[in-house]
């Protein structure tokens, strides 16, 4: 294919450039919001009012300070790290080890206990708010990490448990039969034989669950009333409550809480779509 | 692994502590699953239950709730807001399927090449996929502010400027400026799905069906689209599924409005339950929507059992 | 001689001496506050005269819960009014909140307390009363510590003047101003009615303009039906600013402070919204802009007061369950002494407390304000504070409704009607 290129050198075919024309188009397009939004920040806000999509005629960095601090956006973020980071760990593990059970071990209602975690496939978020809101209070927990840690660990376990046990089923059994004959005890065989091998699939849970968890609003913004304990999403919906007509705070904002995760996702770009198109999704 | 035969067991010391062994392993199964079990009975199964309780009582979410029956949910079927949110969500959810699969599949198939610069492309078109609904909410109330928005001064400078309109203050446009935003966050995710089942497709039936003579829009319709039927068939699931339970991009940028003409049953029950404190009507409409969402996948999943290529 | 110590060296020794004494008293008693004020001058004074009281009284501790005011309203009083640790003290609002916090326990009964060394008798008259929402009965469970008009009209007195007009008197003259502005190609009034109770508010003045109090309070207590032919004639006051297109073109979508701003930025002639306007204003409004105010015109023929405001008080209530309402009480005593008022007042805020607002440096806004507050025979209280919410918020949208041109007086009516029926 590279060989072939040299003797045409003088143009592209007509499809080529189609092609590159189209794909293009279709993509700046879809990218453009985010282009407006990153410099917007810089722009006074007469600015912004009179000439929207003008660029800026200063490139004010200092809005990005007054926006990080008067929003405590560190804050934000140190919360959304220990929130995510805690249920994201404790959910893999968790669920891990479940889908191991429900694949590999046989057990007095097994299947019985599997069909009744499927019901969480099928169930938004959204249907017991009303009732958890009133649970986490009777247990005093509003108003700490727990109310985001302990709903966002239960949660996705229907997912993630299901997408592991499906990749447990596709390992061999010699592994398994091996260490259990060398006198491995179940959690030892677990621990050092099967859960070593589930890692594509724990990849993409990961990436799916941190995705999923790290956006999160209904929950956050219900649960958590101390501006101090908000996650990003639920105090940036704050932020821009406050600062609503100071708009070069709220694009500032919007740029800070957004870009380093951009930046994370291009860097990593090849492992959350590789993490999201095989592993267990096959 | 398997359990000790019974000959084994009644044959003295031996048996006995074999037994124990097995009991211990038992035991330790049990164990495995445990955890997973004692945080979905708490905090999914309970409060499901408790939903139910509640749907049947009056409760300010001051104290104690006073039963009812049936009220709420004569209410809930009365309630001419709440049977509009399902055909809002319904006409949300045919357009996600449009401008989130339909589109992810057009553009998978457009950019499924290995020429220069596609990689970055469709990384680029993925992006929007890693913001929060709440920063892209936040940023399309911008692009679509009636005033200063990027949309309308677009128009201006386009001269089109008797096309500018309030977009979201309009009843018959608010719910497709939700789409359209909706589009944009997504499509990338159907897209990724769709470039791995169009990687997976035999170069040789391509082959063939070129030796046959099929132009390239014949492949497309006769090889491609066949083939990706099944992961078509999780899309949509995940489409519908997910359309239901939207609920951060109305929450930001119309909160249902205007005049109800964007609001879906998420946004409704949160009104119920946390601005007018009708915690036993909410709660009635959460149940309405556990059964509505559990019928149309069922129905869904019956009418195209197959094997699926993806799962979620 | 107000709270602030301001020598550094009396407030050097003030610290020491408490520190002094914070090391006698093993048992210092701790007061929590739960309030919505997150920011802004009014926050910065009540943080200096809690400072000053700290020094004042050693053996007590104030410790603030602020909050943002939407989840105040939403969830967040209610989680912790119900939580094992209630706040001793809490904001709220007059009207049908304080009859519910009274009636579920939660609000400790102050009428006795007040009585005590004429402690009320230093508030103004219009604080005990039915109207202004601190009382359930003839028992006082709420302690104002603001008023609030909640709409009067706003006009950027440039444009008025620009189009030669004066302050209408009655609604036909403002009727003839906002046609005389549409078609000058100015938007008449712009307001931002996504959450409905900015239209609503006023919605809710007009309506008792035309229909009296007592009609009004009987129909949104839901003891008569919408529909009827007094508030049809309210709801064409709505239907001829539709038809006059006195509104902006994104009013129904546009949020409350982004109108604001809008209007600082002369993108409207009016703007019918609260006293807040007035501290917003030195805060996000061009240098050089100019405004003023107008209460609702006067419609003939109305049953109601045609004079009447509408507006509201706010305070604090004391638990019922609090452990040391003793305390409680001396923090409110302190923060209502007139030099403290004095101070609030200069913060913004409407002080209840007899002649604060006179012995006040003041923006001359909120001196005109309050001299409306107080001339009013008749205070309309604010629907979504006097009446439970729910119905409230039904009345604002069918209110909307009109006024968006969407439905005619009759229709919007029948179909609050509809909503309001499983609460009937």
């Amino acid at each position: 294919m590279s060989t072939s290129a040299l003797p045409r050198a003088r143009g592209f075919p007509l499809g080529t450039v189609l092609h590159y024309w189209v794909g293009v188009t279709v993509v700046v397009g879809m990218a453009f919001p985010l282009v407006w939004m990153l410099y917007s920040g810089f722009k006074t806000n007469q600015e912004i009012a009179n000439t929207p999509i003008a660029l800026p005629s200063v490139w004010n960095w200092h809005h990005f300070v007054e926006a990080w601090q008067l929003g405590n956006l560190g804050r934000l973020y140190l919360n959304s790290l220990l929130v995510t980071g805690v249920s994201v760990t404790a959910l893999v593990m968790i669920a891990s080890l479940a889908a191991y059970a429900f694949a590999r071990l046989r057990f007095r209602g097994r299947d019985e206990l599997f069909y009744l975690l499927l019901i969480g496939l099928l169930l938004p978020a959204q249907v017991v708010i009303i009732p958890l809101f009133f649970l986490l209070r009777d247990l005093q927990l509003l108003n700490t990490y727990w109310a985001l840690i302990l709903p966002y660990t239960s949660w996705p376990l229907a997912l993630t448990i299901y997408l592991l046990r499906s990749y447990y089923l596709t390992l061999e059994r010699e592994l398994e039969d091996a260490a259990r004959i060398d006198g491995a005890s179940l959690f030892q065989t677990y621990a050092f034989v099967m859960f070593p091998l589930v890692r594509p699939a724990l990849a993409t849970v990961v990436i799916l669950n941190l995705v999923n968890l790290w956006n999160e609003l209904l929950f956050a913004m219900l649960f958590i009333q101390d501006e101090r304990l908000r996650t990003l999403p639920a105090g940036l919906l704050a932020f821009s409550g406050y600062y609503l007509v100071d708009y070069r705070l709220v694009f500032a904002a919007l740029s800070i809480t957004t870009v380093p995760i951009l930046v994370l996702y291009f860097v990593f770009q090849r492992h959350v779509i590789a993490g999201l198109t095989t592993g267990a999704l096959d | 692994m398997g359990l000790p035969s019974r000959t084994e067991r009644t044959t003295g010391g031996r048996a006995v502590r074999a037994s124990r062994a097995a009991r211990l392993e038992t035991f330790q199964k049990y164990l495995f699953v445990v955890p997973a079990l004692a945080l979905f009975a708490t905090f999914v199964l309970l409060p499901l239950a408790s939903a139910l309780y509640y749907s049947f009582t009056v409760w300010e979410g001051l104290g104690t709730p006073a039963w009812v029956g049936l009220r709420n949910y004569v209410r809930a079927w009365n309630d001419s807001i709440h049977v509009r949110s399902y055909l809002n969500v319904a006409v949300y959810i045919a357009g996600t399927l449009v401008v989130e699969v339909a589109f992810g599949l057009l553009v998978a198939v457009l950019l499924a090449s290995d020429r220069r610069g596609f990689g970055f492309m469709r990384g680029l078109f993925f992006s929007p996929m890693v913001l929060s609904m709440v920063a892209a909410g936040l940023l399309w109330t911008y692009v679509y502010d009636y005033r200063r928005g990027l949309l309308n001064e677009g128009l201006r400078a386009a001269g089109l400027g008797e096309w500018a309109h309030p977009w979201l203050s309009d009843g018959g446009t608010a719910m497709l400026a939700v789409i359209i935003v909706s589009g944009w966050k997504y499509a990338g995710f159907y897209m990724i799905i769709f470039l791995a089942a169009l990687r997976r497709i035999p170069v040789s039936l391509y082959e063939a069906a070129m030796l046959d003579g099929a132009s390239p829009l014949q492949r497309l319709w006769h090889v491609t689209l066949p083939l990706l039927r099944e992961t078509g068939v999780v899309a949509v699931l995940l489409c519908v599924t997910g359309g239901f339970a939207a609920f951060d991009l109305f929450f930001t940028m119309t909160n249902g409005g205007p005049f109800n003409a964007t609001e879906i049953p998420t946004t409704w029950i949160v009104k119920q339950a946390f601005d007018r404190h009708n915690m036993g009507y909410g709660a009635a409409l959460t149940i309405v929507m556990t059964a509505v969402v559990g019928v149309v996948s069922l129905v869904y999943l019956l009418a195209t059992r197959r094997r699926h290529a993806v799962e979620y | 001689m107000r709270v602030n110590l301001r020598s550094p060296l009396r407030r050097l020794l003030a610290v020491l001496v408490a520190a002094l004494v914070l090391g006698a008293v093993a048992a210092q008693v701790e007061i929590s506050i739960a309030h919505t004020m997150t920011g802004g001058a009014h926050r910065v004074t009540f943080d200096e005269i809690i400072e000053a009281f700290h020094e004042a009284h050693p053996n007590i501790r104030i410790r603030q819960i602020p909050q943002d005011m939407e989840i105040y309203q939403d969830t967040g009083l209610i989680a912790m009014l119900q939580s094992n640790d209630p706040p001793d003290i809490w904001f709220q609002w007059g009207g049908d909140l304080v009859r519910r916090d009274a009636e579920l326990g939660f609000a400790l009964d102050l009428t006795d307390y007040l009585a005590e060394d004429g402690w009320g008798d230093t508030f103004l008259d219009a604080s005990w009363s039915e109207g202004t929402g601190t009382m359930v009965g003839d028992r006082i469970f709420m302690m104002p510590y603001a008023f609030d008009v909640t709409t009067v009209l706003w006009y950027n007195t440039e444009i008025f003047a620009e189009h030669d007009l004066d302050e209408p008197e009655t609604w036909d003259e403002f009727l003839d101003i906002v046609r005389t502005l549409r078609a000058a190609g100015v938007t008449p009034i712009i307001l931002g009615n996504q959450q409905f109770w900015p239209l609503g508010n006023w919605a809710g003045h007009i309506t008792a303009r035309v229909v009296g109090m007592d009609l009004f309070d009987r129909v949104l207590s839901l003891e008569e039906p919408f529909s009827q032919p007094a508030f049809e004639e309210a709801f064409e006051r709505f239907a001829e600013l539709a038809e006059a297109h006195a509104f902006n073109r994104d009013l129904a979508g546009l949020g409350a402070s982004e109108s604001m701003t809008a209007f600082f930025q002369g993108a409207g002639a009016m703007h019918p919204i609260g006293s807040w306007l007035i501290s917003n204003a030195l805060t996000t409004a061009p240098d050089g802009f100019e405004y003023d105010a107008f209460n609702t015109p006067i419609i003939a023929g109305g049953a109601g007061d045609p004079q009447s405001i509408i507006g509201l008080a706010t305070g604090f209530e004391v638990s019922a369950r609090s452990e040391h309402v003793d305390e409680a009480i001396t923090f409110l005593r302190y923060f209502t002494s007139f030099d403290n008022q004095v101070a609030w007042a200069e913060a913004g805020r409407f002080s209840p407390i007899e002649g604060a607002m006179a012995a006040a440096d003041i923006d001359e806004h909120n001196k005109a304000l309050a001299d409306l507050f107080l001339d009013a025979n008749e205070l309309v209280p604010p629907p979504d504070t006097g009446y439970p919410v729910e119905i409230a918020d039904i009345f604002y949208q069918g209110a909307a409704l009109v006024a968006g041109g969407l439905r005619s007086p009759t229709e919007a009516l029948a179909w609050i009607d509809e909503q309001l029926a499983p609460l009937r």
